[in-house]
C-alpha cells in the first residue's frame, strides 16, 4: 500500500516537472510584437497618443492571443534617425517579427529601408501619410492615408478659390518624408507652385520677413509648433490665410494657438463620426483608462493593433500569412471607422478640410 | 506478552514524541508567522515612512514655491530680471510665465529659447482653464508642456488679475526622494501618480515619466492596485522583472496624487526563509533532543516495568524459578513498586515455606488424626468383637466342656460328639468371619475399586451388628439390589461406622426405649445415594452447623475425640468426590413417629 502511494507521488512529482517543462516552454513561445514610435521629445505628442490606442487594443486582450502571450516591445525613435535604426535593429535581433512602426513618415521610411530587406518581418504604421509608401508590393501596411494629387485636390482647389497666386510652404524639414508630398502638391497642376519654400526651423522674425508677400501659406509642421508660428505671425499682423497639414490638427493646435487658430485651414483625413456606435463604445473605454477622449491619433494605434490582433488570432502567424489575411479581409470596421486596404496595404480614405471656429475643427470640404 | 511490552514501548515513545514535538512544531509555526506578520508590519511601516517622508518633502517644496509666489507678487512691474533671477537659482523652476486676466502672455521667462513672446494668446491652454475652474492657487497633474517638450507640472496662482503658471520639471520631484535615507530605499522603487494616472515619478523606469505612459494601463494597478485598499501591503508578482514585489500605496494629503512603494521581496523572502531555516534547524535539534530524551525516558519507564512483569510472569508460572531482583530505575515510584514486588515476592515465598509445613505439618496431624480416629474406631471394634464373640465362645466352651464331661461319665456318644464338634467347628468359622472383615478393616486397605454396594453394607453390618444387638438397637434395612460403587470400601465403612457410633451414642444417651436406625441405599440422577437415620431425637440446631469439624464433639473427653464426622467428612468429600449433609428428619415408622439425625451420602 505504502509503495504505491510511494509511486504515486513520486509519478506525480515527475508529470508536475514535465509538464511545467511544457508550460514554460509555451511561454518561450510568446508573440513579440515591437512598437518604435516617437516617445519623447517635440514630436512625441503624435507616437504617445498611438502608444495609448496600441496598449488599449491590447489590454481588451489581456496580451494573450491563442493562448500565447504577447509580449509587447516598445522602443522611443525620438524623431530621430538613428535612434530609429537602433531601435528596429535591436528588435530584429530580438527575433521580432512583427513591428509597428513608425508615427512619421520619415522615420517610416528609415525603418522601412532596414525592414524591407527581410522578407519575414512586418511593418504596421499607424500615421505615416507619405505617398513614398504607395503603391508597393512590401511588407508595409498602414491605416493612414496617403498623401496624393488626388487627396490633396481639395486643398488645390481652395487655393484656387482663394485665388492664391503666392503660395508659400513653411515645412519642418525634420520630417522630409513627410513634407514630400506637399513638395510635389502641384505636379499635376503646372499653372501652380510655391513661391516659396521656407525652413520652419528659421527664426521667427526672419520667417514674417519671408512670407510678407505671400497670399497664402501652406504650413507642413507639428501641431505646436504650427501653433506658435500662427500666434507669431499673427500677433505681428500678418494675416496671410493658412492651411495647415493633417500633422498638426489636434487639441495641442487649438491649445498652442489660442483664438489666433480660428481660421485656419486644415487639410486631414483625420475625420471622426461621433455618433457611431463602434466609437462610442471604444472613447467610453478609452475615456475609462485614460481620463481624457480619444483623438484620431489614438483611434489609429488602436485599429493598427486591432487589425495584428485579429490576424493574430485567426491562426496567421508569418508575415506573409499576415499580409495576406489583411488583403483578403480588405475590409476592418474599428472604433466607428471602416478601413479598406488595396492590394498594396495602403488605405483609402478622403482628405477634407477643414476650418477652426471657435477653437473647433469644423469639416468644410 | 514480550511483543505487548515491544509494543508497549514504542507507542509510549511515540506519545511521548509526539506530544512534545507537535507544541513545540505548532508554537515554532506561529512564532515564525508572528515574525513574518511582524516584517510586513515592519515593511508596511517602512513603507508608511517613505510615503510620509516623500509627503514633507512635496510640502516643503509647496511652501517653497508659495514664498515664490509672494516674491513674484512684490513684483507688480513684472521685473524679467527677478524672473530670471527665480530661474537661476530653482532648478525645479523651468519656465515662469505670467499671463492676463484673458490668458494673454505678458511676461515669460524660460530656461529653454523657445518660441513664445509676449502677446501670445494661452487662453486655451489647458493649465489656463483649469485655474479658471479652480479659481485658486493649485499644483497642476501632469501634462506636456510645449515648451520643455517634456511632461511637467505647474503651480498656478492668480495676483492682481495676472495669473502666474510656474512651470516644475518633474526631476525635483527625483530629487526630493532622493533625499531619502539610500539604505531604506535599497530595494525599493517609488512611483507618483497624478489622477490621470501619468507618472509624475518612478524611481525604478524613468521612461514611465519621459514616455506619458499610463499606470492604469499596468498589470500593478488594475490587478493589484485597484482591488486593494490604501495602506494594506500587496504582494504581485512584475511580470516585467520576474520578481516578487511587495507594494503598497496612499493618497498624498492635498493633492490627487498616489504614492506607490515598491519593494523587491529577495531580501525580505531570504530574511525569511533564512528565519525559518534557524527555526526548522532549532526544532530539529530539539526534536533530536526531545527524540532521545523522549526515547530515554520511555525506555527508563518501560524497562523496570518490562523486567518486572518478566519477573511477575516467571514467578506466575514457577514460583521457585529464579528472578530478577536487581531491577534500577531512575523513578521513585518504580523504585517503591520494585522494592514492594520484591517484599511482595519474598513474603510469598516465605509464607508458602510456612503454609507448606503447615501443610506437611496438618498432613501430619491428619494422618495422626485418622490414626486416633482409626483406633478409636477400633476400640469401638473391640468392643464389638467382644460383644461379637461372646455368644459363640460361650457355645465352643459349653460344647467343649459339654463334651468333656460326657466323656468322663461315659455318656459322649458319637452323635453327641459330631454335633458338639460340628458346633463348636460352626462358631469357629463365625469368629474367622469376624476376623477377616476386622482385619480388612484395621489393615487400612485403600485400593479404588468396584464392589456391591450390598455387600460392602453387609461388611460393615458384621462389624457393628454386635455393638447394636449388645445396646438392643434394631437396624432397618432397606438396600437397593445390584448397585456397583467404584471406590474405596473399606473407608466407606469406616464413615458408616462412625455415623452409626454417633447414632449408637445419641440413642443410648437420649435412653431411647425403641431403638431404631435406617439404613438404605438408592439412586437417583445416576448418583449413589445413602441414608443413614435414626430416631434419638436430633441434633441441636446450634450444634448441626459445628458436627462436621475436627475436634468438635458433645460427649465427655473419655467418650469422644471430635474426630469422627471429620474425618468422615474429609473421606467423602475429598476421598470419594462425594457430598454429605446432616440434617434432622421426622417420620413415620409402623405408625409411630420419630425424630432423628439423617445423613445422607450421596456418591
Amino acid at each position: 500500500m505504502n509503495k504505491n502511494i510511494f509511486k504515486s507521488t513520486l509519478a506525480i512529482v515527475l508529470m508536475s516537472f514535465v509538464f511545467s517543462g511544457c508550460f514554460d516552454k509555451k511561454d518561450d513561445e510568446s508573440i513579440k510584437i515591437g512598437v518604435v514610435l516617437g516617445l519623447t521629445g517635440k514630436y512625441s505628442n503624435l507616437g504617445i497618443y498611438e502608444k495609448n490606442g496600441i496598449i488599449l487594443a491590447f489590454d481588451k486582450i489581456d496580451y494573450k492571443i491563442n493562448g500565447k502571450k504577447i509580449d509587447l516591445i516598445f522602443k522611443d525613435d525620438k524623431q530621430d534617425a538613428n535612434a530609429d535604426r537602433k531601435a528596429i535593429n535591436e528588435l530584429i535581433k530580438d527575433n521580432v517579427k512583427i513591428i509597428i512602426a513608425n508615427a512619421t513618415s520619415s522615420m517610416s521610411k528609415v525603418s522601412l529601408d532596414i525592414l524591407s530587406k527581410h522578407d519575414d518581418l512586418f511593418q504596421f504604421s499607424p500615421t505615416a501619410s507619405s505617398s513614398q509608401f504607395s503603391n508597393k508590393d512590401d511588407n508595409f501596411f498602414r491605416v493612414q492615408t496617403a498623401n496624393s494629387s488626388k487627396h490633396f485636390s481639395n486643398l488645390v482647389k481652395l487655393l484656387k478659390e482663394n485665388n492664391a497666386q503666392h503660395i508659400y510652404l513653411i515645412g519642418d524639414k525634420n520630417n522630409k518624408t513627410y513634407l514630400y508630398d506637399y513638395l510635389h502638391l502641384f505636379d499635376e497642376n503646372n499653372d501652380m507652385k510655391f513661391e516659396a519654400i521656407i525652413d520652419s526651423n528659421l527664426p521667427y522674425k526672419e520667417i514674417l520677413s519671408k512670407v510678407k508677400n505671400a497670399d497664402f501659406i501652406v504650413q507642413v509642421q507639428n501641431s505646436t509648433d504650427a501653433a506658435s508660428l500662427i500666434q507669431y505671425l499673427r500677433i505681428h499682423k500678418n494675416t496671410t490665410p493658412i492651411i495647415s497639414s493633417g500633422w498638426a490638427k489636434n487639441k495641442e493646435f487649438i491649445e498652442n494657438c489660442g483664438n489666433w487658430a480660428n481660421g485656419v485651414y486644415f487639410i486631414s483625413s483625420d475625420y471622426i463620426n461621433y455618433e457611431d456606435k463602434g466609437y462610442k463604445l471604444f472613447a467610453k473605454e478609452f475615456n475609462k483608462t485614460y481620463k481624457h477622449l480619444p483623438n484620431r491619433f489614438n483611434i489609429q494605434g488602436y485599429q493598427t493593433a486591432i487589425i495584428i490582433i485579429d490576424a493574430l488570432q485567426n491562426g496567421n502567424k508569418s508575415t506573409d500569412d499576415i499580409k495576406k489575411y489583411i488583403l483578403e479581409t480588405e475590409t476592418f470596421r474599428i472604433a466607428g471607422d471602416t478601413i479598406s486596404f488595396n492590394k498594396y496595404g495602403d488605405i483609402k480614405t478622403p482628405y477634407y478640410i477643414f476650418e477652426v471656429k471657435e477653437n473647433k475643427f469644423v469639416k468644410i470640404r | 506478552m514480550k511483543n505487548q511490552v515491544k509494543t508497549f514501548k514504542t507507542d509510549l515513545y511515540k506519545k511521548f514524541l509526539l506530544f512534545s514535538t507537535i507544541p513545540l512544531i505548532v508554537i515554532s509555526i506561529i512564532f515564525i508567522s508572528l515574525i513574518i506578520k511582524e516584517k510586513y508590519n515592519l515593511i508596511l511601516y517602512k513603507h508608511s515612512n517613505i510615503i510620509k517622508n516623500i509627503q514633507y518633502n512635496i510640502e516643503l517644496f509647496h511652501k517653497d514655491i508659495k514664498k515664490i509666489s509672494i516674491l513674484l507678487k512684490k513684483d507688480i512691474n513684472h521685473n524679467e530680471h527677478i524672473l530670471t533671477n527665480i530661474l537661476k537659482y530653482k532648478d525645479s523652476i523651468d519656465t515662469i510665465m505670467v499671463l492676463d486676466k484673458n490668458g494673454i502672455v505678458q511676461n515669460i521667462s524660460s530656461k529653454i529659447n523657445k518660441n513664445v513672446f509676449t502677446g501670445y494668446d494661452y487662453s486655451h491652454k489647458f493649465i489656463y482653464k483649469e485655474f479658471q475652474k479652480r479659481k485658486k492657487a493649485f499644483l497642476s497633474d501632469v501634462y506636456f508642456s510645449s515648451l520643455e517638450e517634456a511632461p511637467l507640472i505647474a503651480y498656478v496662482f492668480k495676483y492682481k488679475n495676472h495669473i502666474y503658471i510656474i512651470q516644475l520639471n518633474l526631476e525635483f520631484i527625483y530629487k526630493l526622494v532622493s533625499h531619502l535615507n539610500i539604505s531604506i530605499m535599497k530595494d525599493i522603487s517609488i512611483s507618483i501618480i497624478d489622477k490621470n494616472g501619468l507618472y509624475i515619478l518612478d524611481t525604478f523606469n524613468k521612461l514611465n515619466v519621459k514616455n506619458r505612459n499610463s499606470f492604469f494601463t499596468t498589470d500593478l494597478y488594475k490587478n493589484y492596485i485597484s482591488k486593494n485598499s490604501a495602506g494594506e501591503l500587496i504582494e504581485y508578482f512584475n511580470t516585467k522583472t520576474n520578481e516578487d514585489n511587495y507594494t503598497s500605496y496612499r493618497k498624498l494629503d492635498n493633492l490627487s496624487w498616489t504614492v506607490i512603494v515598491k519593494e523587491n521581496n529577495d531580501i525580505i523572502d531570504s530574511y525569511i526563509v533564512k528565519i525559518s531555516f534557524i527555526m526548522f534547524f532549532i526544532i530539529l535539534i530539539i526534536a533530536i533532543v526531545i527524540s532521545l530524551s523522549a526515547k530515554k525516558i520511555a525506555f527508563n519507564i518501560v524497562n523496570p516495568i518490562e523486567k518486572l512483569i518478566l519477573n511477575i510472569n516467571k514467578f506466575a508460572k514457577d514460583n521457585l524459578s529464579k528472578i530478577d531482583n536487581n531491577i534500577q530505575s531512575d523513578y521513585k515510584v518504580f523504585r517503591t513498586l520494585i522494592d514492594d514486588f520484591n517484599f511482595m515476592h519474598k513474603s510469598i515465598i516465605k509464607n508458602e515455606q510456612s503454609l507448606r509445613q503447615q501443610i506437611i505439618e496438618n498432613k501430619q496431624q491428619s494422618q495422626l488424626l485418622a490414626e486416633q480416629s482409626k483406633m478409636a474406631a477400633m476400640g469401638e471394634m473391640i468392643g464389638n468383637i467382644a460383644h461379637q464373640w461372646r455368644q459363640p465362645l460361650s457355645v465352643i466352651s459349653t460344647s467343649s466342656t459339654g463334651m468333656l464331661l460326657q466323656k468322663e461319665y461315659g455318656l459322649l456318644t458319637d452323635e453327641e460328639f459330631i454335633k458338639s464338634c460340628n458346633s463348636i467347628n460352626d462358631n469357629t468359622q463365625y469368629l474367622s468371619k469376624t476376623i477377616d472383615d476386622f482385619k480388612n478393616f484395621i489393615k487400612g486397605d485403600r485400593t479404588k475399586k468396584e464392589f456391591l454396594l450390598k455387600k460392602g453394607m453387609e461388611s460393615f453390618l458384621n462389624l457393628i451388628n454386635g455393638s447394636a444387638k449388645a445396646h438392643n438397637i434394631n437396624i432397618i434395612l432397606n438396600f437397593e439390589e445390584s448397585v456397583i460403587l467404584n471406590g474405596y470400601e473399606n473407608e466407606l465403612n469406616q464413615c458408616m461406622i462412625n455415623i452409626f457410633n454417633n447414632a449408637k451414642d445419641a440413642l443410648i444417651d437420649n435412653n431411647i426405649k425403641d431403638k431404631f436406625i435406617f439404613l438404605s441405599t438408592s439412586i437417583k440422577n445416576d448418583k449413589i445415594i445413602i441414608t443413614i437415620k435414626d430416631n434419638a431425637g436430633g441434633i441441636p440446631q446450634d450444634i448441626l452447623p459445628h458436627i462436621f469439624e475436627p475436634y468438635f464433639t458433645t460427649k465427655h473427653q473419655s467418650q469422644g475425640t471430635g474426630l469422627g464426622l471429620h474425618m468422615t467428612y474429609n473421606m467423602i468429600i475429598e476421598g470419594m468426590n462425594g457430598t454429605i449433609e446432616a440434617n434432622n428428619k421426622t417420620y413415620v415408622y409402623q405408625n409411630n413417629e420419630y425424630v432423628g439425625a439423617e445423613f445422607i451420602i450421596t456418591l
